[in-house]
Order: C-alpha cells, then structure tokens, then sequence
C-alpha cells in the first residue's frame, strides 16, 4: 500500500489498484450509469458518482468514473473498445 | 437587455482553483480541506493551490517545504492532467452551447461574447448567473467561478480577477475608473512582472496612471509597443494580444519537461529526448503536419544551452527529427552541464497535403514505420509499440498545460 498524504491531523490514504472489475449498471437515455462493481469478491455498491472524464490514450475512448462506496472514493476506468473495467486507484480517510 | 448597455459586451470566466477544485470535485474526502497539486508523487513545487489552502497563504509556485511552514494539514495531490483537459472540453462545450462566439483563453479561463445575443437576457447578471449555474451542473457541485462582465476582454478579465471567489462583476461607467484605479498589474492580463517594474520607475502601479504620463516618459520607460498598447488599457481598451484573430494553423509544437533532479547520465538525457521528439511527431502526424525547424534546449545548474536547425525539407519521422536535435546536442552542447529541464520543439509546421513526398527509399521505409507504429498505437494507446532506445526508461506522457499550447491537438 503507498500512502500518498500521511502528515498533519490528516491521514488521507491512496491506493493504487490497477485491476480488472466488473461493473454493473444501467443504460437509459443514452448513458451509462454504474451501480455496483465487485472488487476482491465483494460488492461494492456505487453511492454517488462525483465526476465522470472522457478521456483518451492515443485514440483508444476511456471514461473515468470517480465513485462513492461507503465512505471510499474509487476512480473506475471504462476502456469503450474492449468494455473492460479497471480499478485504478482508491481514496479513503483514515 | 437595458438601453444603457454598451455595443459590444464580454463575458470572461475564470473557474476557482481549477486543479485543486476539480480534485476535490471528484474526491469529496479533499473538500473543505487544504489541498496542494503537485506535479507527480515526489516533487516539491505546489502547482496549484485550493481555496482553502490559499487561505493560509500557499501559492502557485511555492515549495513543498514553504507551503508546509504555511499550512502544516496541507495535503498534497498530483495533477491529474487527463481529468483537467476533459474539464475544459466540457467548458468549451458549454460556452459554445450558450453563445455564438466563445474562446477558450486558457484551461480554465473563456471569453464569451454576449454582444449577438444580449437581448435573450434581461440583464448580463443574469446571465452571469445562468453561467454558473450550467457550470456546477456540467462540472459539479463543488466548481465555482468568477464572472466578469464589461465592453472589452481587457475589463472583463480583470473584473473577474478582482472579484471575490464565485463573484459575477458587472464593469459600468461608475464602476470602470475604480477598476482601473485599484487593480494591481498582477491581475492585468499581458502585464507581466518585468514591465510592471518598469512602469514602477515612473511611480505608476496602475493602468490608470498611464493616462497621466506623457510620451516623453513612457516611450523611454516601456518602448513604443508597449506604450501604445498601455495607452489603449490605460483607457480599458483592449491590448493588440486580445483582439488578434487566433491562427488557423498550429505554427509549431514543443514538449518541454522538468526532471526530479539533476541528470548527469548521459543515457537517460538521450532517452528523455528520444520521449519528447516521439511525442512531438505523434501530435505533429495526427494534425497532419510536418515541420522544418528543429529546436533543443537543456537548462540545469544555473545554466542553459538551446540550439535549433532548419532543414531543406519538412520532417514528420521520429527518427529523423531525433537525429538532427541530436547531432547538435553531441557537437554544440559543450558545457555538459547536469540537466533538470529538457525541451524539443518543431517549427515552420505546413500542412502534409503540401508536403511533397520523398522518393528516397530510405524516407519511404521510415514512413511505412511510422505509419505502422501510428496505426498500432492509436489502437492500444500511446508508446505501446516504441523504439528500443525507450527500454527501461520511465516513459513521459503528454500532459496538457495550462495556458492550452496544444489547443489545435486538442480540439480546442
């Protein structure tokens, strides 16, 4: 585990994920939503969707979605070619 | 819109702390919280600043060490460049959606033009007012901005520089001579520290002043340029900088990048070169350009070495371009100072449909290369096929800067 901020009364703690996941959602009115994803065997339910990012790496279209699950926030990443789903990195206080 | 309303109007919006914000945007962990962005994990100058941590006084450019003496809870977060340029395509989107003529002035910062359709609103507050409200919808929640509204770009932005966080100031008649009065050329766009100190020679700290020199003194004090242009904002006009049309096409593209120490290795110099050019040509390519002048730089140690060649021909191949910045790093960088900051640029770019071909067998292997390597890496991301001289070597990606060099690249 890296801790990216450990000083000060704050101790918000980083990790680097980068692994496969699977995600479900719902598609309506042209977009897609995630609901819940399931990382290391276990559900993890999608609260709150804080920012979405249409991104690119070379002309591959990448979405990022930056998710609320209980308290943790997760930035997912949606390869559009492939349909994977990758975890990239998770944020939470501790 | 009311009669009193001058011809032409100008919206200027300047998103708040925009690196810090949008950070905090996407990890409501960080919100109310002192936030610093530093460029990547391990480095010590504080990039941007949220509006918390400005609070306690840090600032853009401040280092690592100060802003902790300034701010003991602040909490330090790389950049996260792809997120910030998606931002700005969603702002552009949005602009362009309200008004027939917006520009993007930097990452953060656009200028709308309100004069075609002024009469859709009952008053520029108003729209002001929608602006910042489509902007939290479009961005979130946690995004706010400055609004500046006036005649000229030049007001419009000092009025939003001026203004307090999630302001919308309207410039009037009443309002304009305190503007131009009070506001320090910090905050004056085009007016940068070294004419500013200039100008303080003759006693004068803001635009207003300007109107009180005669010639005589500020020709001598600032050249003829620069008083005539001052002359103009001395009377909230706007500078020659603000109203030239933007060119159609890129003139050339740069890559610069500032290591995390000092390099000696003279092998890690050339491969960061190697990246740089690589990423020079992809963008060079994907706009369809080619381009005759090649320029290096390195600095390092208190010390600086730049040189630049002009060849016969345009270059649009990796290898090519890397050879000829090369060749004059080996023969004409003499000091061989330990390097920090390293730089490449391609220059007098022309449109490839221009471009004569080459005949020369050599030229058409290395396109069919380039081509390939293009085709591959459009497809599984960029340096996913790479020159072996990248083996090993920590790879630099293309990062968007602030003030939008790669605009055209980027579809902005």
């Amino acid at each position: 585990m890296k801790l990216r901020v450990t000083f000060g009364q704050y101790r918000d703690m980083y990790q680097t994920i980068g692994e496969t996941v699977d995600v479900a959602g719902v598609f309506s009115h042209s977009r897609y939503t995630p609901k819940k994803f399931m990382w290391k065997k276990r559900v993890h339910i999608v609260e709150t969707i804080t920012y979405v990012a249409d991104i690119k790496n070379g002309q591959i279209p990448l979405r990022l979605y930056s998710v609320v699950s209980r308290g943790n926030v997760y930035r997912l990443e949606w390869n559009k070619n492939n349909d994977q789903w990758h975890l990239l990195e998770v944020w939470y206080e501790g | 819109m009311k009669d009193e309303c001058p011809k032409t109007m100008w919206v200027h919006v300047d998103i708040n702390s925009y690196f810090a914000t949008i950070i905090q945007q996407e990890n409501p962990l960080l919100r109310g919280k002192p936030v610093g962005i530093i460029k990547s994990k391990g480095r010590t100058c504080i990039i941007a600043a949220s509006k918390e941590a400005k609070t306690f006084g840090v600032t853009t450019g401040c280092s690592l060490k100060e802003a902790r003496i300034r701010c003991p809870h602040l909490i330090t977060v790389p950049a996260a460049f792809p997120l910030y340029l998606s931002a700005t395509q969603r702002l552009k989107r949005l602009c362009t959606s309200l008004v027939p003529h917006a520009e993007m002035f930097s990452l953060d910062e656009a200028f709308l033009s309100l004069t075609e359709c002024a009469h859709l609103y009952p008053d520029p507050h108003t729209f002001g007012s929608l602006i910042q409200q489509r902007i939290r919808e479009e961005l979130g929640e946690w995004v706010t901005c400055n609004v500046g509204i006036a005649e000229s770009k030049l007001l419009a932005k000092m009025a939003s520089e001026t203004g307090k966080k999630g302001s919308i100031t309207c410039v009037t008649g009443d309002s304009l001579l305190a503007l131009l009065a009070t506001t320090s050329f910090k905050d004056v766009c085009g007016v940068g520290w070294g004419l500013s100190a200039r100008l303080q020679t003759l006693g004068v700290t803001s635009l207003l002043q300007i109107s009180f020199i005669p010639d005589e003194q500020l020709i001598p004090c600032v050249g003829p340029f620069w008083a005539k242009e001052l002359r103009a904002m001395s009377m909230g006009k706007d500078p020659d900088f603000l109203t030239r049309k933007r060119s159609a096409s890129m003139k050339s593209v740069g890559r610069t990048i500032t290591g995390r120490a000092l390099c000696r290795d003279p092998r890690i110099i050339k491969q960061t070169l190697y990246n740089l050019t690589a990423e020079v040509i992809a963008k060079v390519r994907e706009m369809r350009l080619a381009g005759r002048q090649i320029g290096v730089f390195l600095e390092g140690d208190g010390k600086r070495w730049g040189a630049h060649v002009t060849t016969q021909t345009p270059v649009k191949h990796t290898l090519e371009m890397f050879l000829f910045l090369y060749d004059k790093v080996q023969n004409e960088w003499i000091d061989q100072f330990p390097v920090i900051r390293f730089g490449v640029s391609l220059s007098l770019l022309t449109s490839q449909a221009h471009n004569q071909e080459q005949i020369l067998p050599e030229w058409q292997k290395q396109e069919r290369v380039e081509m390939a390597v293009g085709m591959i890496n459009k497809k599984h991301g960029l340096f996913a096929v790479r020159s072996a001289l990248l083996l090993g070597h920590s790879l630099i990606f293309p990062e968007v800067n602030g003030y939008l060099g790669d605009r055209q690249y980027y579809g902005l």
